[in-house]
């Protein structure tokens, strides 16, 4: 009985495509990838490198891993659609009245579908095994064939894992029949897998997390976290201790999953129902024999303008809402991105221990983000169930004859979409301010929450949206929709990146990130970019959805044939009309960013700039002894112009040869932007690598051992456009360091350091650090190049409503149109590492031990400001008692915006110090462990100026 | 009103031919379309609901081409298929709201007046907020006679809507369709003769995809009148009977012998009684002999070529 049962479900799913389907992408996903990842794609990419073999057990376990949770994606449809298959076809009332034993048919249509999931895996690593050896692969990273290798993971990893889930997933089938909540079931798993990978390595005591993680991911984690790159390449992964246990653990419940549906399972007609409240049971009677009635239908004015469709389509719309919303699939997944970003704000919400305080934008990048995850998978998954929904229901030929267009049809599916997305969004902003409201933090800036999510985040969802219609249209099996989908999204990015294609521009809904806000400096300038990308895409989406109208399924099944004559026979005036300007849109709005990515600007590709850097060192390395006059004085100025966001500087460089010879020739890395430099000696320009923004003055006279050379240069940024943002001022808090001015000599900093990319081009290796006394290695110190302690004075001016600040002391401070001007002089000297600042600053002021100490910082950011003062008294205090005096009269903490980056730098006496540490700490006095890092940043700040360590 | 076939044809791609050269005109009034399991009955339905596309032929409604004109047809037709599901946990007030607005009606208050109409009419008010999926077979057939009333159709479509019911039901169900079909052409597909019998003003025969005969039921029968004999016969007699009479049907009486119905030109013999010809006799007569036996043209209602004696018959 087991045996007919098994061979005739096997059959039927060797006899169906979808088994093809499956197979054939996960092949070829794991080809690609493992094709990427050994450097097959190489001649037209940058150069893949890799510590590890990745054919040893760790690299297959992992590539593996990535495709066994594509398969697990698919166990709902394969091992569910085993069982659901009988309830589908109304054969469960036949079959279950015929004498199987339900032990047998269970067993056997759960071995069935075992076997087909374990099939397409095996497809997925025959995929990947081959992509090690295609032609191209590099051999540094393929270690020789071991078949233990590949079946490790597979035993002890994928077997019991499909076990699992492929258990769970059919008892959820077998008592409530319905595929889509085992497949909500087992993305809620992934994702709680996820949660544990992120979360494992920042804990402490990972213990039970080992034991409790269903797929033993955060176990082998831990036992080969401390492993040397060989042991990666050579070894098996050791099943002992907690791994050893999660497997029998996860074993252990996945049997009794089972056996429990073995025993708990009837053959009965009937779902097991949900409902917690019994109804109480009635008496139905029939009445109302006979009667009969005039029937005269009051008047029916069917409005089937392009308005009145309008209409309709939003009150059709409204019934898939409801069918989403309120169903349990959308719920579940609700709650449990809900109850996620809950557990990663608790886990991953800190810095060293202390909470960052719960700010709107914290919000919304860890909400938003996990949730955003959630919402393109539920769009993928949910325009298939809505377009399938009136089939699934036997309603589509009551549907399908009513007089509503197509486009009012699809339009319908596209409103409740976006409703749908719209509602997670909801979802987000409820959780952030639970979030923030449990944590006693009350800002809740609900206007920034929508703006950021009903302003800007939305629109990222839109194309997909369409791109998913015209998907599930095209394709009649949901599920295979579904993977086609996660293929676009996930498949299609790397393989493009395989064969070279970069710019944004050409991947899907690609293109300028998403905005993230900053308390300081608002969204910056990267709206103008963000939103021509998204009407790029939309205008392409708009094309994508008119074509969907074109084969939006109607009527009783059909060849595709016949679809296509169908699609020619709709492809009326106004839907070629809407395709063109949407295409034509689209064309213009590409032509117009290629134009601005690739001739008003250098488009260098990874490739490029990996043979630039390449090139930069064979032909320039050679210079990197020539002897060149040392900087020993820099006087600049920089005007910079936050309403436009433009800045001007210069500078006068003095250098001097220090040298014991002549030196005939200068060596100047200069800006990408418009410079002007100026020598005062005469000199000719006799070596102009414009590619590597690399010049070499001749000197008519050379400059002798002790003379002094005058340079001078002035630079500003190349306009800034809507689009096209050319300059590093912002509108509030602008912080520029000295690397945008020119240098002296050749820099070794450009050169490529990982060791298999510089063989692969036959360099010489890179010392990573030459020993303390090889020669010239303590020529330069740590930072600035070919310079010494330099005298320092700046003049920077800015708008009339900020401060600009640079090193030095405060000399002057004038207006002069309409503009304010700040002169700083250092009277000590300092290294050649400065920076210019500019925000609208509120300043704390105190003074400890004659060291003037002042913080500039965002009005609303005064949580920690005390704090980060004590920081400088301790610290000046214990750093002039332990090493030298502070060399400074004065220091001065700057705060920047978190788009300008995480963290704070150290110049003399000036502390630039990003808005997202520290300003933000919630720091809890009472918890030991918890470090008080706006206090210990700041000290640690200030020891790199206090007997100048690093 | 007339709606009007034309060499109508399709086949699937299994290789049935459902459709065969149907040339047919149809109208107003019920109009029952007779035929066994298989015969083609859905699939014409279907084509004429624009549900599926003929592999030629036309059809017009009242000089609306619909194959090339379905949404402004559809404006004007009520479907019923043969089976259908409803969404769950949807009460029929909800569903037939929906429906309306499906069927283009924008304004609510219009809607309100059909949905409580079409709730009246198929005295599904009572149970108007009830999920329309748990309703018994004979309720969700008056609903889906509800939601093809909404947009008020010229023309409606119900295809085998007794199948199934229980007799009250049923009396109720053609009752209802009846007092729709005066105005209306109401296009209405059994396997059931005495469906047609009591209520159809026009009635064609329908089997392997062609017309064998199309008129009004009481020219059907007539057309064989004096030509049903009927016997009664031991079961052991049968065989025989059949191999030399033209056997119609034959039905087991309580005595456990053979009522049994013959057709023949003059009477078959001595044993043999005149009988009235019944629907049923014109039914399983045209089955059997598969060849046009009647036409009726339809504008005149005047019959003409009662009848084409095929090679079967005597």
């Amino acid at each position: 009985m087991f045996s007919t049962i098994y061979t005739h479900e096997v059959k039927t799913w060797f006899k169906k495509p979808l088994f093809y389907i499956y197979a054939a992408v996960l092949f070829l996903l794991s080809l690609l990838i493992s094709a990427l990842a050994v450097g097959v794609f190489d001649s037209d990419n940058v150069t893949v490198t890799s510590a590890i073999k990745l054919n040893g057990a760790v690299g297959i376990y992992s590539l593996l891993g990535f495709f066994a949770i594509l398969t697990y994606l698919l166990i709902p449809s394969i091992i569910g659609g085993t069982i659901q298959r009988d309830f589908k076809n109304n054969m469960h009332n036949v079959l279950y009245s015929y004498p199987l034993t339900k032990w047998n048919y269970l067993l056997a249509k759960f071995s069935a579908g075992m076997t087909m999931t374990l099939l397409i895996i095996i497809a997925s690593l025959i995929g990947i095994t081959l992509g090690f050896y295609l032609p191209g692969a590099n051999e540094e990273l393929v270690g020789p064939f071991k078949i233990m290798n590949y079946l490790q993971p597979f035993l002890v990893y994928i077997i019991p894992n499909v076990f699992f889930y492929g258990a769970i997933v059919f008892a959820i089938t077998a008592f409530l029949r319905n595929v889509n909540i085992g497949f909500m079931f087992v993305l809620v798993m992934i994702i709680l897998q996820f949660a544990a990978g992120s979360s494992v390595p920042t804990m402490d005591d990972s213990y039970w997390v080992e034991l409790l993680e269903p797929t033993g991911d955060s176990a082998t984690y831990s036992q080969i976290k401390y492993w040397t790159p060989e042991e990666q390449s050579t070894q098996l992964i050791p099943i002992t201790g907690t791994l050893l246990y999660n497997r029998l653990i996860w074993l252990g419940i996945s049997l009794l999953v089972f056996i429990g549906v073995l025993f708990a399972f009837n053959f009965s007609q009937n779902p097991t129902s949900l409902s917690l409240a019994k109804t109480k049971a009635q008496r139905v009677t029939k009445k109302n024999f006979g009667t009969i009635t005039k029937v005269v239908m009051p008047p029916a004015t069917q409005d089937l303008s392009f308005f009145g469709q309008l209409k309709t389509a939003w009150i059709i719309a409204k019934s898939d809402i409801a069918y989403i919303v309120k169903g349990w699939p959308f719920i579940i997944i609700a709650s449990v991105a809900f109850a996620f970003s809950l557990l990663t704000m608790l886990i991953t919400g800190q810095q060293y221990g202390t909470d960052i305080l719960p700010k709107t934008w914290v919000m919304l990048q860890f909400a938003g983000g996990i949730f955003s995850t959630f919402a393109y998978l539920l769009i993928y998954l949910y325009t298939g169930l809505i377009l399938d929904r009136a089939k699934a229901a036997h309603i589509n030929q009551l549907v399908d004859a009513t007089p509503t267009r197509n486009w009012t049809m699809l339009l319908s599916k596209f409103i409740a979409m976006v409703v749908m997305v719209a509602t997670i969004l909801l979802i987000v902003i409820l959780s952030g301010i639970i979030i923030q409201a449990y944590n006693g933090f009350f800002e809740f800036e609900l206007p920034l929450y929508l703006f950021d999510l009903y302003v800007i985040n939305i629109w990222d969802f839109i194309p997909w949206i369409m791109m998913s219609l015209l998907i599930h249209t095209l394709i009649k099996n949901k599920w295979v929709g579904l993977i086609v989908l996660l293929v676009l999204a996930i498949g299609i990015p790397p393989l493009l990146g395989a064969i070279g294609v970069e710019q944004g521009q050409f991947i899907f809904n690609q293109g300028a990130g998403s905005p993230s806000p900053s308390d300081m400096n608002g969204y910056g300038s990267g709206l103008g970019k963000y939103f021509t990308y998204r009407v790029y895409w939309m205008l392409l989406g708009i094309a994508l959805f008119a074509l969907a109208v074109l084969f939006y399924r109607r009527g009783m099944g059909t060849s595709m044939k016949e679809r296509i004559a169908f699609a020619k026979a709709r492809l009326s005036k106004s839907i070629i009309a809407v395709m063109a300007l949407s295409l034509l849109g689209f064309f213009a709005i590409g032509g117009y960013i290629w134009k601005v990515n690739n001739l008003d600007n250098e488009q260098i590709s990874g490739k490029e700039q990996e043979e630039l850097q390449v090139n930069y060192e064979k032909d320039l390395s050679k210079y990197g002894k020539a002897p060149q006059p040392r900087l020993v004085a820099v006087n600049t100025f920089m005007d910079i112009f936050p309403d436009t966001r433009d800045f001007k500087a210069g500078a006068t460089y003095t250098l001097v040869n220090q040298t014991d010879v002549a030196i005939d020739t200068l060596h100047v890395n200069y800006p990408d932007r418009p410079t002007e430099i100026t020598l005062d000696l005469e000199s000719d320009i006799v070596k102009d690598f414009e590619d590597y923004n690399y010049r070499m003055y001749q000197f008519k006279k050379a400059l002798q051992p002790g003379d002094t050379l005058i340079m001078k240069f002035e630079t500003e940024n190349k306009p800034n456009t809507f689009f096209d943002n050319n300059s590093p001022v912002v509108d509030n808090g602008t912080f520029i360091n000295n690397s945008i001015f020119p240098s002296i000599g050749y820099s070794d900093q450009f050169e490529i350091r990982n060791t298999q990319i510089r063989k692969k081009y036959e360099l010489a290796p890179k010392d990573r650090l030459p020993a303390p006394d090889a020669p010239g290695a303590r020529d330069n110190n740590y930072i600035g190049g070919n310079s010494d302690w330099i005298d320092f004075e700046a003049t920077v001016s800015t708008s009339s409503d900020q401060i600009a600040i640079a090193p030095g002391y405060l000399i002057k401070e004038w207006e002069e149109d309409g503009r304010k001007y700040f002169n700083y002089k250092m009277d000590s000297k300092i290294l050649n590492f400065y920076a210019f600042l500019s925000g609208r600053y509120d300043v704390k002021r105190d003074e400890h031990d004659g060291v003037k100490l002042e913080i500039y910082y965002h009005p609303d950011h005064d949580y920690n400001v005390d704090r980060m003062m004590n920081g400088l008294k301790d610290g000046l205090d214990y750093y002039n008692d332990s090493y030298t005096p502070y060399q400074h009269r004065q220091a001065r903490i700057i705060e920047f915006p978190r788009t300008g980056g995480g963290f704070a730098q150290a110049f003399p006496n000036t502390i630039p110090f990003s808005e997202a540490i520290g300003f933000i700490a919630d720091v809890d006095d009472e918890d030991k462990d918890a470090v008080d890092y706006p206090f210990s940043i700041t000290a640690h700040e200030l020891a790199h100026q206090c007997g100048h360590i690093k | 009103m007339i709606l009007s076939l034309k060499n109508v044809s399709k086949t699937y791609p299994n290789g049935v031919k459902a459709l065969d050269n149907v040339t047919i005109n149809i109208n107003a009034g019920m109009f029952g379309l007779l035929g066994p399991n298989g015969a083609g009955k859905s699939s014409m339905m279907r084509t004429i609901a624009t549900l599926q596309s003929p592999d030629s032929g036309s059809i017009h409604l009242d000089g609306l081409d619909i194959l090339n004109n379905k949404i402004e047809f559809r404006k004007t037709l009520g479907y019923l298929p043969q089976e259908f599901g409803v969404y769950p946990k949807m009460s029929a007030h909800d569903l037939l709201h929906y429906f309306a607005s499906l069927k283009g009606i924008t304004s609510k208050s219009e809607r309100n007046a059909l949905v409580d109409k079409a709730l009246e009419v198929t005295n599904l008010s009572d149970v108007r907020n009830k999920h329309v999926a748990g309703y018994s077979g004979g309720m969700k057939q008056r609903f889906g006679i509800a939601q093809l009333l909404l947009n008020d159709p010229k023309l409606i479509i119900v295809d085998e809507p007794t199948a199934g019911l229980d007799p009250a039901e049923r009396h109720r169900f053609l009752n209802v369709l009846r007092e729709i079909g005066t105005n209306h052409i109401v296009i209405f597909s059994t396997h059931i003769v005495d469906d047609v019998k009591e209520l159809c003003t026009d009635m064609a025969i329908l089997n392997g995809g062609k017309i064998l005969a199309q008129a009004t039921p009481k020219q059907m029968t007539a057309a064989l009148a004096g030509k049903i004999w009927t016997t009664t016969v031991d079961r052991e007699g049968i065989e025989q009977m059949q191999q030399d009479f033209n056997v119609i049907s034959s039905n087991y009486n309580e005595d456990n012998k053979l009522n049994v119905r013959v057709y023949g030109e003059v009477s078959p013999g001595d044993a043999f009684a005149k009988a009235e010809p019944t629907l049923e006799d014109v039914y399983f007569t045209t089955l059997s002999n598969d060849k046009l036996l009647l036409k009726l043209k339809s504008h005149n209602h005047v019959l003409n070529n009662i009848y084409t004696r095929s090679k079967n018959l005597v």
